[in-house]
């Protein structure tokens, strides 16, 4: 507005043009100040925000996320060879040796999963209440999460880079209302919706060191994995009442709410190393350790009994005492408990190549040792039988077995293949895409809709971003096409007389829509 | 220029970013547990003859329930009927209380998988814990006591089913004035079934009022075949039958624990085992005292003081008062109560006598179902020998065997919750769909009109079988007074497509509430709607 109202006075008061000119160089100048403090000011704020409420993101195989960072996602996650910028910490940490600058990134993810259920959970052709025959979906969330991540430098001592970034490599968020007590059994208490549900959060603090082993030719960096974990984890369990009771259907089983929900600490590090061949061509190779996870927490287990004090009345002959367990009263066992959770590690390795100065080809490959998540095993530490109630006298040796109960992952190793590209027809627009391959390491007898990695997955990745002076934002897009995979026998691995997989139809497709800003400084 | 690309590109971004965003929308979910209309179980009494002077002290007014169909009655509608009867030890509430038969009818009626039907649950419990539906009495040569443990089996088939049929919304009723072409055809409505002791009463029933019943279904029904596995002796020229060893080797030795036959042992000892371990622990034994109560009840006596079960017993075992069983304390058998009074009550040897004697085959025109699971401690042997006995006379029938699920096995009354299911699916199969189906009335608004102005009211009404339908109006009310005569200054007029009209042209004198209802039929079955007129003042 300024500088119009000079031009419009600009061929009558060249002397009122010259006092504003000196004016308008000051405001500029210190326009310019203030907009740099602002920019701080701004970074910082994103920063505090993010870290307060972090929450993420994409997801890859089991319940990793897909990558970190505009480029690498953009590039579908093909970026061990070419690992330029902050989120080298997690691809490939050699490639901080040759960052100049500190870099925030932050981002705000919309995660839409769109995974869809149809249960077929009978046993031997008998209904227990699952809701078969139905297309179930959960509830469906366009999940607005701020993400954030960066490497900030801290010093260069004898050729080493340090520095610290942040991200969330693990996470997953679903609630499913899938069962409901059969009809002819009431409960007191209504059964929850959210009868099946998990909420995974790792959040991975990584302090980082880099140095160029051969100037312009090799690299190799360390990082320390520093994470902790939020788990809740919550299902249906259908305690049998039988063969001790020989109690009628639809009584044969009582269902039982169980929610796990802990947190707790784990380590572990990266290691990474980037060969470059030629200007054009760079090799790279990435090990991630795995982690173990120690949670601890409580457990609620939430037995739904039913109402029918006739059949209690009637049984009772039989069964001296176990009528109230026929009065639909929620029994309650709240649980100190401990649980590993064991993380994977993963080996890859990537290639980059630059034909001409416009153009980025790179290609990864890694492999993600999921078959160590064998079994998640809850150690209470009060013995639930100890539980001064008279009710679960009955039940004794039912909640024996919930006692010694195992939640079972026998997970597989998965190799993950990506292709990506990136492409500047301007030289501060960049244009990213990609493409990867992943499978998924759940087996047929432990896949449930808890967690819908349901098979393999073709994903395609768009992202552009735009720089200016030191800032660069970006939006990339990720589609997630996965096979529909159908599970036919209910499995029992561990024959403790609960089912560890949920058969039935499934389906599952993701968009994941990201908008991003960074700044070096 | 570069401010403008800086803002296209922000601007272009955040456009596809919102784009993702919202195109993704929320899905929802069918209801989460569909809530079916909900039918009635009416809890009924009937006072009956042929329970009445019982010699077991048992009442003979009987509380019975009946399940009534959601929006049971409304239109004219009917319902065929299926009588359900309990299982050994149980009573009328069995099937609703226990096993929610109305809440299984209910969800299967709103799915539209069976008919709309009564479901009428009597009771059939004595003293002992079991009638066997049987006509307790003794015929002998010299007196006939021919109500000595009341008449179970009479009270069903004739005291029980006449009632019902009295009610207005049963089909297939059988007038005084019946053909016997209509009573082929009503039987069709009407249905028999039962669980255990219930089975066996069901089936026998079933056989021995071939005309009532057009289709019979027994779930594990016990004891279907109990002289399976007896000896036949011919002594002087004449079979006589001894009471099945494996029985008495159960009885005896495993519930009662003998170690010898005829030495301590003695009914009163057996029964004060039964007394102290309960039915559950000894269940043969248990039914043996009940089938006693209903096939071989001791002639000529009555009980005295039939207060407590206790007393009775042991009067009864002193061999004064009570019963009779087939085989004395040694485990012999009694050659005329097992011969003569238990053996007519098996039901293979009525069917064999009815098939060899008679020439009849009593399911000729009613469908038969039989079932048991295949863990049945009870009536596995004898259902599958039924069954076989069954095709081997070439008697058309359904048998399911059906096994559990891990340590769950199919015994007893395990899966009786999804047997039920079944058996009403089956039987809805078997009774008549509905000729004709009642016509509907377009929902009506509540109407308002000013004096001296014209109000008209268009009723318009369909049905599902394009009958013609007769519309008719009737005032009902004023002011919740009732209205005796047809307003002068309104007129109700049926085209006679379905559709109707009432004009009404209210005078100062006729301010306030009317109540007219509207009703569609076609002849036999009607649709009613209820609407209210306010006549306001100016």
């Amino acid at each position: 507005m300024l500088k119009i109202q000079l031009k419009s006075k600009k061929k009558t008061y060249n002397k009122v043009e010259k006092t504003m000119r000196k004016c308008v160089c000051a405001y500029a100048s210190r326009d310019r100040r203030s907009r740099d403090i602002k920019r701080k000011v701004f970074s910082l704020f994103v920063f505090i925000l993010v870290v307060l409420f972090s929450f993420t993101s994409s997801w890859g195989s089991g319940f990793a996320v897909s990558g970190i960072g505009l480029k690498a996602m953009g590039m579908g996650g093909a970026f061990r060879g070419l690992a330029d910028d902050w989120s080298a910490s997690f691809w490939n940490p050699a490639g901080l040796a040759t960052m100049e600058n500190s870099e925030l990134y932050a981002s705000l993810f919309i995660f839409s999963p769109r995974p869809s259920y149809q249960p077929e959970i009978t046993f031997e052709g008998y209904d227990v209440g699952f809701k078969n025959g139905i297309k179930w979906y959960p509830d469906d969330k366009n999940i607005g999460l701020p993400n954030f991540g960066g490497f900030i430098k801290i010093g260069k001592w004898g050729g080493f880079n340090t520095g610290m970034s942040f991200f969330i490599p693990y996470t997953a968020k679903y609630g499913w209302d899938i069962y409901h007590p059969p009809p002819g059994y009431e409960t007191g208490t209504p059964y929850p919706k959210a009868n099946h549900q998990i909420n995974l959060d790792v959040f991975d603090f990584h302090p980082c060191v880099a140095k160029e082993l051969i100037k312009d030719r090799l690299s190799a960096g360390l990082g320390i994995s520093v994470q902790f974990a939020n788990f809740l984890f919550r299902k249906t369990i259908l305690v049998p009442t039988n063969p001790q009771l020989q109690i009628d259907r639809p009584y044969e089983n009582f269902p039982m709410d169980a929610k796990l929900d802990e947190d707790g600490w784990g380590f572990g590090f990266n290691l990474g190393l980037l060969y470059k061949i030629s200007p054009k061509l760079q090799l790279g190779v990435s090990y991630r350790s795995p982690v173990d996870l120690n949670l601890s927490g409580t457990s609620t287990l939430d037995i739904y009994l039913p109402y029918n004090p006739w059949l209690g009345l009637s049984l009772d002959e039989k069964y001296p005492g176990i009528y109230v367990l026929f009065l639909g009263d929620l029994l309650r066992a709240e649980l100190e408990e401990e649980v590993d959770l064991s993380l994977p590690g993963d080996l890859g390795a990537g290639v980059a190549f630059k034909p001409n100065e416009k153009i980025t080809l790179t290609f990864d490959v890694n492999r993600v040792n999921w078959s160590r998540l064998e079994k998640i095993n809850p150690k209470f530490s009060v013995d639930p039988l100890t539980v001064e109630n008279d009710t679960l006298v009955p039940l004794k040796e039912n909640l024996e077995s919930a006692k010694e109960s195992e939640i079972l992952f026998n997970w597989e190793d998965v190799t993950r293949i990506s292709f990506g590209f990136e492409y500047l027809p301007l030289e501060n627009l960049p244009v990213y895409g990609g493409y990867y391959f992943d499978p998924s390491p759940i087996p047929d007898n432990t896949l449930s809709p808890i967690l819908p990695d349901i098979g393999d997955k073709s994903c395609i990745t768009f992202g552009i971003g735009y720089k200016f002076g030191n800032t660069e934002i970006g939006y990339n897009y990720e589609y997630q096409s996965y096979k529909k995979r159908t599970v036919q026998n209910l499995s029992d691995l561990n024959e403790d007389g609960i089912f560890d997989n949920y058969p039935g139809d499934y389906w599952m497709e993701a968009h994941i829509s990201h908008f991003t800003i960074s700044y070096r400084f | 220029m570069r401010r403008v690309w800086y803002w296209f590109i922000i601007l272009a971004l955040f456009v596809l970013f919102i784009i993702i965003t919202f195109g993704c929308s929320k899905r929802k979910n069918p209801e989460r547990a569909i809530i079916p209309p909900e039918g009635t179980v009416m809890t009924m009494w009937i006072s009956s003859d042929n329970l009445e002077n019982n010699a077991y002290g048992d009442p003979s007014g009987r509380i019975f329930y009946v399940y009534f169909p959601p929006n049971c009655g409304e239109g004219g509608r009917r319902y065929p009927v299926l009588y359900l009867l309990h299982g050994y030890g149980e009573s009328f509430y069995y099937y609703d209380k226990i096993h929610n038969i109305s809440k299984i009818s209910d969800r299967l009626i709103a799915r539209k998988e069976i008919q709309p039907m009564l479901i009428v649950m009597p009771d059939g419990s004595n003293l002992f814990g079991g009638s066997y539906y049987t006509n307790s009495e003794i015929l002998t040569k010299e007196v006939i006591y021919s109500d000595f443990g009341g008449r179970y089996e009479d009270y069903i088939a004739k005291e029980l089913r006449s009632f019902i049929d009295s009610l207005l919304f049963v089909r297939g009723k059988l007038k005084p004035s019946s053909t016997l072409e209509d009573t082929i055809y009503y039987k069709t409505h009407r249905a028999i079934s039962g669980y255990d002791m219930g089975g066996y009463g069901a089936l026998k029933i079933a056989m021995k009022y071939p005309g009532l019943f057009g289709s019979v279904s027994a779930l594990s029904p016990y004891p279907v075949y109990f002289t399976l596995g007896e000896k036949d002796t011919l002594i002087d020229g004449e079979s006589r039958f001894r009471v099945p060893q494996e029985w008495i080797n159960t009885i005896f030795f495993e519930e009662n624990g003998f170690d010898s036959l005829g030495d301590t042992s003695s009914y009163y000892h057996m029964y004060e085992k039964l007394q102290e371990e309960g039915i559950f622990k000894m269940p043969h034994t248990a039914r043996l005292f009940a089938m006693a109560s209903a096939f071989s009840p001791h002639p000529g006596v009555r009980v005295a003081e039939p207060e407590t079960v206790s007393t009775f017993f042991k009067r009864s075992f002193e061999g004064a008062l009570g019963i009779d069983l087939p085989m004395d304390d040694s485990a012999k058998t009694m050659f005329f109560a097992w011969n003569h009074l238990w053996r007519k009550h098996d039901l293979k040897v009525i069917l064999d006598s009815l098939f060899e004697d008679e020439n009849m085959n009593p399911f000729e025109e009613t469908r038969l179902y039989l079932d048991c699971g295949n863990q049945d401690q009870f009536a596995l042997a004898q259902t599958r020998a039924f069954h076989l006995f069954l095709s081997e006379k070439e008697v058309d029938h359904l048998y399911d065997e059906y096994s559990g699920y891990g340590d769950f096995f199919a015994g007893s009354d395990n899966f009786l919750y999804d047997r039920l299911e079944k058996v009403l699916k089956f039987h809805s199969e078997i009774f008549p769909k509905p000729e004709n189906e009642a016509p509907e009335i377009v929902a009506i608004e509540p109407q308002e009109v000013v004096v001296d102005s014209t109000l008209k009211v268009e009723v318009t009404a369909t049905d599902p079988d394009d009958d013609s339908l007769v519309l008719t109006a009737e005032f009902l009310t004023f002011n919740l007074e009732p209205i005796e005569e047809w307003p002068p200054n309104a007129e109700f007029t049926d085209f006679g497509n379905g559709e109707g009209l009432l004009s009404f042209i209210p005078d100062t004198s006729q301010i306030g509430i009317f109540r007219v209802k509207f009703k569609a039929s076609d002849g036999r079955l009607w649709d009613e709607e209820v609407v209210s007129i306010r006549v306001k003042e100016e």
